[in-house]
């Protein structure tokens, strides 16, 4: 563990190294399908929150998560109904499809039916606007009235099919800091066809993770985004413990790593302990990628933006530098970014995407979901991601 | 946010490397900087954004050892519950 | 797709019109249809084939056609004896290529002893459809019929193989991302394997289905609802190949929502399941597993797996065309 104080921990785990050569097969060994481990470690979990409950007179503790993907580790291994009674794990602005402006899918579909070739990945492809673009709401049904758009899952398959198909395109970025060193990579090494350009709308987590502790109040302790942090590196996040005294843990994404996090947030409780600990060493340091910084600032400008449901938060949205504007989809097609005054809230009516977003409350407080907003027929952004909040708790998580 | 997935790097071309999930090869680029051949990695669409580090991949339970530990001390737990998790440990370094 | 089927036909039709008397139709849809004649049944379907790409890593279009054909009266209980076919094809299809696919298709048919007794074949303009279209028609005999809705609590789940082979291949085919993988269709025909069991077991097997569209988690979806039951699966158990798991967790997808074509799901009674097995193994398929067991439906019906690390998950049948996802 990184932080400052670990130098007294001493262990069987010191020195030893790992003999058998595949990392991979080790993870699903050692933190994936290990149920030994993780009962021991509920077990360590129960006796903590036993002692905090007695000590500080408390009921219930909030944790919260700032990646979908902790959520979807979370639901997908059942991790909820493995913890104590009074632990609740909420989720936070985690997933990027689901804070997406309604305005940037308007414009990709519009662009899509306009002849232009629209890469995107699954994850937006069905992420709904709010307002209908000759009859459609998203780039899937843009794509049933002859719109053009085709799903990928890395810049550099488009890049490849633009490359033959020598179309004007259209790349719709969405996503947080680690999708975007790779488009500054890919723009400063000038391996972009012709005619292709960004539909820029990524957003950074901490503004975001500062903003819904604002709105809602004391979270207990927060389970910091493992791969956001091995861009951003783990200091990144130290405001939550130095400003609002927050135990947070960097955590990796198996299951196992999730109910690490956990008892080491309860173990600061239980001190009375707040700083940042990296959980995730195994792939995130306190600094983070010093390389993939370096290239999103060289490209990149950090601006207020907005996010949906929400509204701007400041210092919280990549745009594209002057200098690299001909690759803005918006400037180069004439679209304009509405500003802060300019901003209308993008949900539909009843929708409760935003609050749930921030954790304000849970998808089954919601009067919508799994009656007028499902997995099939989703009426909000949160049930179209497969890593937005409701559609995993449609999918997953009934059982808690 | 940010799937990613572990696999390790068998061809390095300029800017591109080639990277096996294990049975399943594809083409990436790296935003990490001095990439060797048989790295372990973390690919997120299709972006080497972090190399995993073998010293470290165990870091991860010296935090839960010794809370563990803390807990016996203290007569939380019991001796046994201690040994039961250094005999994971083992099985897993071994 | 539900939806279309339960709005434009089940909604539609009288209960008479849904069944042959003492027979099964679609007032219980199963893999086939049966109608009685004195001690037995005729068991009868139809399915039409497309897939792109027509030739995909470990068969094509034909091969899939008569495989689905024959592993369908499978899966009621029958024993394939006859089959016909509806081809459509686009014009400028070569010659070669549909030779290749007929060919694929018939040998399948003649190594299980299925006749071809009847067909039509017709030609559509160029842009009118996507190369072929392959529609068969199976028949069969069974003694007694399978029908999914008799699983019942306590049955336990056999999957007599490793699941979302066929999915993953194709889905890597169109996107042109199966370079230097050992990723490959599983799209057999599964009589030597059903028929020994039904002979040996013909009371004690219950349900029976082969996994293809929507995988594991679409039959179990059906299974719990149509018997009124729930479904608990151990998901360690669930036969994958690494491979395939390694390149699911790539791409963001979810083996269980992939279609298989050469794999058999049973629901068996639990004092003979480890029998079952056992003769499953010796026939062959090794890779089969007991992979859950059948219980008392408690509120909606539903599918539960137990994940690797002792919690609970449902298991959702999956909606909508399959995306990679990065999120």
């Amino acid at each position: 563990m990184k932080n400052p104080e670990d130098g007294k921990i001493n262990d069987k785990t010191e020195n030893s190294s790992i003999n058998a050569s595949d990392l991979k097969t080790i993870t699903d060994k050692i933190f994936r399908t290990n149920q030994d481990l993780a009962s021991g470690v509920v077990k360590i979990i129960e006796t903590l929150w036993k002692n905090i409950k007695s000590k500080k007179n408390i009921e219930r503790i909030r944790i919260m998560n700032f990646c979908g993907t902790h959520e979807w580790t979370t639901t997908r291994y059942g991790l909820r109904s493995l913890l104590p009674e009074g632990i609740e794990l909420i989720a936070g602005p985690g997933c990027p499809v689901c804070i997406t402006p309604s305005y940037y899918v308007e414009v990709a579909i519009k662009l899509s039916l306009e002849g232009l070739r629209v890469y995107t990945y699954g994850d937006a492809y069905r992420l709904p606007a709010l307002k209908e673009i000759e009859g459609v709401r998203s780039l899937a049904e843009a794509k049933t009235i002859g719109g053009d758009v085709s799903v990928v899952y890395s810049l550099l398959n488009a890049i490849k099919d633009a490359q033959q198909n020598r179309k004007k395109s259209v790349f719709f970025a969405v996503g947080f800091e680690t999708t975007y060193p790779i488009y500054a990579l890919a723009i400063l090494k000038k391996i972009l066809p012709e005619n292709f350009t960004f539909i820029v709308s990524g957003r950074l987590t901490p503004p975001s993770a500062e903003y819904a502790i604002s709105k809602i109040g004391k979270i207990d302790g927060v389970i910091g985004p493992g791969h956001v942090s091995s861009i951003i590196g783990g200091k990144a996040w130290s405001f939550l413990p130095e400003k609002y005294n927050i135990p947070t843990v960097i955590s990796g994404f198996e299951p196992i790593d999730v109910l690490i996090s956990v008892a080491e947030i309860l173990r600061q409780i239980d001190e009375g302990d707040a700083r940042v600990v990296i959980e995730y060493t195994r792939a995130t340091s306190w600094d983070g990628n010093e390389l993939a910084k370096k290239v999103i600032r060289e490209v990149f400008d950090v601006v207020d933006a907005a996010w949906r449901g929400i509204g701007f938060i400041p210092n919280s949205g990549y745009k594209l530098k002057e200098e690299n504007s001909k690759l803005d989809a918006f400037d180069v097609y004439g679209f304009k970014e509405p500003n802060f005054n300019e901003w209308r809230y993008d949900l539909l009516p009843g929708c409760k995407c935003g609050e749930v977003i921030l954790g304000k409350i849970k998808p089954t407080n919601c009067p919508l979901f799994l009656t007028k907003c499902t997995p099939t027929t989703p009426y909000g952004p949160c049930m179209v991601s497969t890593e937005g909040t409701c559609s995993i708790w449609a999918r997953f998580s009934r059982l808690r | 946010m940010c799937l990613g997935t572990y696999g390790r790097v068998v061809k390095i071309q300029e800017y591109k490397c080639w990277i096996d999930f294990g049975g399943v090869i594809e083409e990436a680029i790296s935003v990490v900087e001095d990439l060797s051949i048989g790295d372990y990695v973390i690919v997120h669409a299709g972006v080497v954004i972090s190399k995993l580090s073998k010293e470290e991949f165990l870091d991860s339970f010296k935090y839960l050892y010794e809370i563990k530990r803390k807990l016996v001390e203290e007569g939380e737990q019991s001796k046994e519950e201690l040994k039961k998790l250094e005999s994971i440990f083992k099985l897993l370094i071994d | 797709m539900n939806r279309l089927l339960e709005e434009f036909i089940f909604k539609r039709l009288p209960n008479w019109m849904k069944l042959v008397n003492g027979g099964l139709g679609i007032d219980y849809p199963d893999d086939a249809a049966a109608i009685p004649i004195g001690e037995k049944y005729l068991v009868i379907t139809t399915d039409s084939y497309t897939v792109t790409p027509i030739f995909f890593r470990g068969g094509d279009i034909g091969k899939l056609a008569a495989s689905g054909t024959i592993n369908d009266v499978l899966m009621l209980g029958g024993t394939p004896i006859a089959a016909l076919d509806s081809i459509v094809v686009e014009e400028g299809l070569e010659e070669d290529v549909f030779e290749k696919i007929l060919n694929s298709m018939f040998d399948i048919f003649k190594v299980n002893g299925v006749s071809l007794i009847g067909g039509d074949f017709k030609v559509m303009p160029r842009g009118q459809l996507d190369k072929i279209i392959i529609t068969t028609v199976g028949i069969g005999i069974a003694e007694q019929l399978i029908a999914d809705k008799n699983l019942k609590p306590g049955d336990k789940i056999i999957v007599s193989g490793n699941i979302a082979e066929h999915g993953i291949t194709i889905y890597a085919e169109q996107k042109g991302f199966l370079e230097k993988s050992d990723l490959r269709s599983d799209v057999r025909p599964l009589i030597d394997l059903m028929i020994p069991l039904f002979k040996k077991y013909k009371n004690e097997i219950h349900a029976a289905s082969d996994p293809t569209r929507g995988g594991l988690a679409a039959t179990l979806n059906y299974w719990a609802s149509i018997s009124n039951t729930a479904i608990v699966v151990e998901e360690e158990k669930v036969p994958v190949r690494d491979v395939v798991k390694n390149y699911c967790e790539v791409l963001g997808l979810d083996p269980f929502n992939l279609a298989s074509e050469g794999v058999a799901v049973l629901g068996v009674k639990s004092e003979v399941a480890e029998k079952i097995l056992e003769d499953v193994h010796s026939i062959g398929y090794e890779d089969a597993e007991i992979i859950g067991e059948v219980r008392e439906k408690e509120s909606a019906s539903l599918v539960i797996a137990r994940t690797s690390v002792g919690g609970y998950r449902i298991i959702e049948p999956p909606v909508g065309e399959i995306v990679p996802r990065i999120c």
